[in-house]
């Protein structure tokens, strides 16, 4: 029955179907349709075919297939300082290690003042083995009861009391004559002895004379530790720099400052790789 | 869902935009894909790719309807998946299961909330449709699948396929009449109504 069906009469039945033919058309196959079963009886095949198709179940996908970013391609991109980091990085690496080599070949220009600071209680020593007469008031006043917590704090070296043992030896009878605890009463009783005019007598009166040389060391360690003194400005020098020697020798090498930029320097441009780094993985 | 605001934001890149969008047609996508290819892993390898390769060329995207353009990209993707198909014919007849078991057809498995009876018709249904739709050439079952499964209209079907409209009417009328004939070897399986139905209307 259908094989009477031309592959044209078939396009125009399932045009038909979906109403896709000009009225003209339409009109036309109706007619037809009228006049032939078979053509009524294959349009009829095709409807129940239709029909079937569009009665088919509407799948759902199975999974989401939302895109990540990977498969979207979208892999972000390090941002255009990133080689600079990385050459900061590299840079400064390499500069560190050359300054720390360069430390470790050359050796510390900071060593010598270490080692001149480090000779210094020796020479100090001598000085006052040679002028025990100047630097007697000063090892007396070290030496007396209330004044060795904060002198020996500050120098802190026992062997340098043992060497200055003879000097004050020497100088004994006028440390003994010296009322050490009296004159530290009377220096101290006067509530604000300055130091000018201890520096103005100082000068003035005699160096052999204990008492007044005594003097003047004792209001000076009354009213601050290491400032200023006349008489024996090396031995305070002395106390001063050795308390806080390693520190100042470690900061005042010339190679802490690049090496400290360096670190820096490192530091930031790594912490700044390892984020650009993480967003990027991201 | 304002798709051209998401069309236009994913276009810039938006993925997110562009995933709303992705959500909103992977039912659509996947079913033209499952219909074309005919098993639910190809088509699903099909339905990824193809969104990939959407969201990559978005930018060719120049208005109309998005729906069109994107099924075009899915039915080229079925059509590169076929084709390595044929080059690598190393898929079971039948899809395995978890213990290696060929599965009959996982079609089997669909429409939970129907009744035994109505879903075995179904399946039956939906089978004797799959296996006569794999027996057409990729050309004629895309159309059938573009405007009697998914209902669209000869315009769409020729958008989607970049065809004239003479070729869509001719392919579905050449399709249509296969399926008929195929059909007819599934008469026995296919549901009363549609028997009563055709009693009715002759």
């Amino acid at each position: 029955m259908t094989q009477m069906i031309s592959p044209q009469e078939q396009e125009m039945l399932s045009a038909y179907l979906d109403n896709a033919l000009t009225p003209r058309e339409r009109q036309r196959l109706e007619t037809q349709l009228q006049a032939r079963p078979e053509l009524r009886a294959a349009l009829e095949e095709l409807r129940q075919t239709r029909q079937l198709l569009r009665a088919a179940p509407a799948l759902r996908a199975p999974r989401n297939f939302t895109l990540t970013p990977e498969m979207a391609g979208l892999r972000t991109r390090p941002p255009r300082v990133y080689p600079a980091f990385q050459w900061a990085f590299a840079l400064a690496m390499v500069l560190f290690v050359a300054v720390l080599g360069g430390e470790a070949f050359f050796g510390s220009p900071a060593a010598m003042p270490a080692a001149d600071v480090a000779l210094v209680p020796q020479a100090e020593s001598f000085t006052l083995e040679e002028a025990p007469v100047e630097q007697a008031p000063m090892e007396a006043l070290e030496s007396s009861p209330p004044y060795i917590p904060p002198n020996t704090r500050n120098t802190g070296e026992t062997p340098r009391e043992e060497e200055t043992a003879p000097g004050i030896a020497e100088s004994g009878p006028a440390l003994e004559q010296t009322p050490t605890p009296g004159e530290f009463i009377v220096a101290a009783e006067p509530p604000t002895p300055t130091l000018e005019p201890t520096f103005k007598s100082a000068p003035t009166e005699p160096v052999e004379d204990p008492l007044p040389v005594a003097e003047e060391p004792m209001t000076t360690t009354m009213m601050s530790e290491p400032s200023a003194d006349q008489g024996g400005g090396d031995g305070d020098t002395l106390y001063d720099t050795a308390a806080p020697a390693p520190q100042t020798n470690f900061w005042a090498s010339p190679w802490r400052i690049p090496q400290a930029i360096l670190a820096i320097i490192l530091v930031l441009s790594g912490i700044g790789l390892l984020v650009f780094r993480r967003k990027t993985m991201l | 869902m304002d798709e051209p605001a998401l069309i236009h934001a994913a276009q810039h890149g938006d993925l997110t935009a562009f995933n709303r969008l992705v959500l909103a047609y992977q039912d659509i996508a996947y079913n033209v894909a499952y219909r074309i290819v005919g098993d639910p892993d190809s088509a699903s390898d099909a339905t990824q790719d193809a969104f990939i390769s959407a969201f990559k060329h978005l930018s060719s995207f120049r208005g109309g309807s998005f729906k069109a353009w994107l099924l075009r990209i899915v039915t080229n993707t079925c059509y590169d998946e076929l084709r390595r198909r044929k080059r690598r014919p190393t898929t079971p007849l039948e899809p395995l299961n978890d213990a290696e078991e060929e599965i009959e057809s996982p079609v089997w498995l669909k429409d939970p909330g129907e009744t035994p009876e109505e879903r075995a018709e179904r399946a039956d249904l939906h089978y004797a449709i799959q296996d006569c739709l794999n027996g057409l050439s990729e050309d004629f079952r895309t159309v059938v699948v573009l405007v009697d499964i998914q209902g669209m209209d000869y315009e769409e079907a020729a958008t989607v396929t970049h065809k004239p409209l003479g070729t869509i009417k001719s392919r579905l009328a050449r399709a249509r009449d296969k399926l008929r004939e195929c059909l007819q070897s599934f008469r026995e399986l296919l549901p009363n109504s549609f028997r009563l139905e055709e009693q009715v209307s002759l």
